[in-house]
């Protein structure tokens, strides 16, 4: 199969914005080996597309904001995660994208410029 | 050191740090064979980007796919595996030049590998660069000495040129590019006194090795060392043991080095050694990216590969800085086949060839040079005026001898001027061989090739060349300094010097046995 036919059995493999179980065994049922594999893996890809995972240093504080990621990232399914190590702020994760706020990515960087002025001198 | 002053540091430190919220964009290792990972994700990354992959190994991209990035490993890396992340830095592929390299060897990507500390300041130069346009170049007019009488009476090297050192294995391609590095101290410390004849600017080695074995390279630094030529050089290796990603950068690291100082006004002689095997690197590398491949299974673009790395060897112009980096090409042949894909490829990129044969090393000719298919292109126009005054005989009747020789193999009778210059042209080829590691300065090369060409030497014995030789430079030293000072500026031999010259080598003929 051509790698478009694979990616218009992906889009069909979905009812509403929702990966459908039922399409998905069937559609995997007629697939060769071969062909299954790739079906997999642009599924795979399609789903972290749809998907915008979020790690905050606590969970609670996503109830609060809640109104603020649905409007950023529209028709995506949400998940929260916590991550205490990021000390305050968050990591926001959409597909291939990460946006660190993190205190800790803050220090971290101060302590790399920092140790690259050592370098330096 | 109290508080209130660590304190006081880290404030002023702190004050030009910028921290924006950091965006990065990330993949998904997918599949990893033969120091190639392939990667998902990575929609952002650019074409030749550095990545960073989760355990702190670097990667460079060299293929974009739809939904895939081609990634080569430039560690070694036992920890990678399916499924772990890999950013992007959004940075291309730098390696950083500083002084404090003189001296030092390191791989291409800077890492040392002489035990002494990294240098990590100086300034990043990229691996990938255009080569500097038309408006920015000047036509090779500085000779660059490299101590060989063959190839400084008959292919003359200038600044800026590139000269292909061709020949089949164990012919003495390094040792003739050691040599041309060794040949340097001569002319750096004459620069450093401000005595330099001609006021030749000082010029820093780079040597490249691609590929080699790590005795070699370790016999390389110590003959260096050795010679005190280690102390302007600075060695790039990529060894048979380092992965073929480090192989296919080594020559872009060096010339990349070789850019800084030229940016700062000097000289640079780089020598690659060798691009045959730059290019099985990156035959492999294409192979396993499953890019096309072509004649002898080399991907279509080797040609480009060869080429962009020697166009950025370049005479600068004053406008420009007035630097200038000197390329000397190493190519491997197979039964001293110049005509196969890769030697050809470089022989019409760079602006002449030293063609060593295997047949003249094993007949006692070293260097084995043959004269014949050896050329350049530029360096004549380089040449001082008083080696271009004594040269100019040597090649042609050099190229009668050769002529003479074929005709002589029938041992028909000859006549007595054919003998003579068969006879000549027997001292002149022999007086051409130089042991290695002992390049001459230019004074002695003149010396050597003025006598023989003069008719000095044909009363003696082609066997006994070599000693009256040395025995002649040793003479003309101790009885004429001022005679190897004047020859030493480069300035066309008056008639003044033609008679000194005469009169001391008549005075020395006396004397030698």
């Amino acid at each position: 199969m051509t790698r478009k036919q694979i990616l218009q059995l992906v889009c069909a493999s979905y009812t509403k914005e929702k990966l459908d179980d039922k399409k998905v065994t069937k559609i995997a049922s007629l697939l060769k080996r071969k062909d299954l594999k790739s079906y997999v893996r642009a599924l795979k890809l399609q789903e972290k597309k749809s998907t915008v995972n979020i790690a905050l240093p606590q969970a609670a504080v996503y109830n609060s904001s809640k109104r603020i990621f649905f409007d950023l990232f529209p028709g995506k399914s949400i998940t929260v995660s916590e991550d205490k190590l990021l000390l305050l702020g968050g990591k926001i994760i959409a597909d291939d994208m990460v946006y660190d706020f993190s205190l800790k990515n803050r220090l971290e960087d101060f302590l790399m410029d920092l140790e690259n002025q050592y370098d330096e001198e | 050191m109290k508080s209130e002053e660590i304190i006081k540091k880290l404030e002023k430190k702190l004050s030009g740090f910028e921290s924006n919220p950091k965006q990065q964009n990330i993949g998904v290792v997918e599949k990893i064979t033969d120091n190639i990972v392939v990667a998902s994700g990575l929609s952002k990354a650019l074409m030749g980007e550095e990545v960073l992959f989760d355990d702190g190994t670097p990667g460079l991209i060299l293929n974009l796919d739809e939904d895939s990035v081609s990634i080569v490993l430039l560690g070694k890396s036992t920890k990678l595996t399916e499924g772990d992340t890999v950013k992007t830095t959004g940075k291309i592929l730098t390696v950083m030049a500083h002084e404090d390299l003189l001296g030092r060897v390191i791989n291409p990507v800077g890492v040392p590998l002489d035990g002494k500390p990294a240098v990590k300041k100086g300034k990043a130069m990229p691996l990938e660069k255009i080569a500097a346009g038309v408006i920015a170049r000047q036509p090779v007019d500085t000779p660059l000495k490299t101590g060989i009488k063959a190839i400084d009476s008959l292919f003359p090297i200038g600044r800026g040129q590139r000269e292909l050192i061709i020949g089949d294995r164990g012919l003495g391609k390094t040792a003739i590019a050691i040599d041309s590095i060794i040949n340097q101290k001569t002319n750096n410390d004459q620069a450093k006194k401000g005595i330099s004849a001609g006021k030749l600017k000082k010029v820093i080695c780079i040597y490249v090795a691609i590929g080699q074995k790590q005795s070699t390279v370790a016999q390389v630094v110590e003959k260096l060392k050795e010679t005190g030529a280690l102390d302007y050089t600075i060695i790039v290796a990529a060894s048979a043991a380092d992965q073929v990603s480090l192989q296919y950068l080594a020559p872009y690291a060096g010339v990349a080095i070789a850019e800084y100082f030229m940016e700062k006004g000097e000289d640079v002689l780089i020598v690659y050694d060798d691009l045959t095997k730059h290019a099985w690197a990156y035959r492999q590398i294409s192979l396993v990216l499953k890019r096309p491949a072509g004649r002898e299974a080399y991907p279509g673009d080797v040609f480009y590969l060869h080429s962009r790395l020697l166009e950025r060897a370049v005479r600068l112009n004053k406008e420009f800085g007035g630097g200038s980096i000197t390329a000397l090409p190493v190519i491997e042949t197979q039964a001293d086949d110049i005509s196969a894909y890769i030697p050809t490829n470089v022989i019409s990129i760079t602006d002449g060839q030293i063609f060593l044969k295997s047949d003249l090393f094993n007949s006692g000719i070293r260097p084995a040079i043959d004269v014949g298919l050896s050329v350049s292109r530029v360096g004549g126009a380089a040449q001082t005026g008083a080696m271009k005054a004594v040269s100019g005989r040597i090649k042609l009747e050099l190229a009668q001898y050769k002529e003479l020789a074929v005709f002589a193999q029938f041992g028909s009778e000859l006549d007595a001027a054919t003998l003579a210059q068969l006879e000549r042209g027997k001292r002149l080829t022999e007086v051409l061989k130089q042991p290695q590691y002992q390049p001459l300065p230019e004074a002695f090369e003149i010396l050597s090739i003025w006598a023989i060409t003069n008719g000095y030497a044909d009363d003696v014995e082609p066997s006994d060349i070599l000693k009256f030789e040395k025995e002649y430079h040793a003479y003309v030293k101790t009885h004429d300094k001022k005679l190897i000072e004047t020859l030493s500026n480069g300035q066309k031999p008056t008639e003044d010097v033609t008679k000194a010259l005469k009169k001391i080598t008549e005075a020395f003929k006396k004397t030698f046995s």
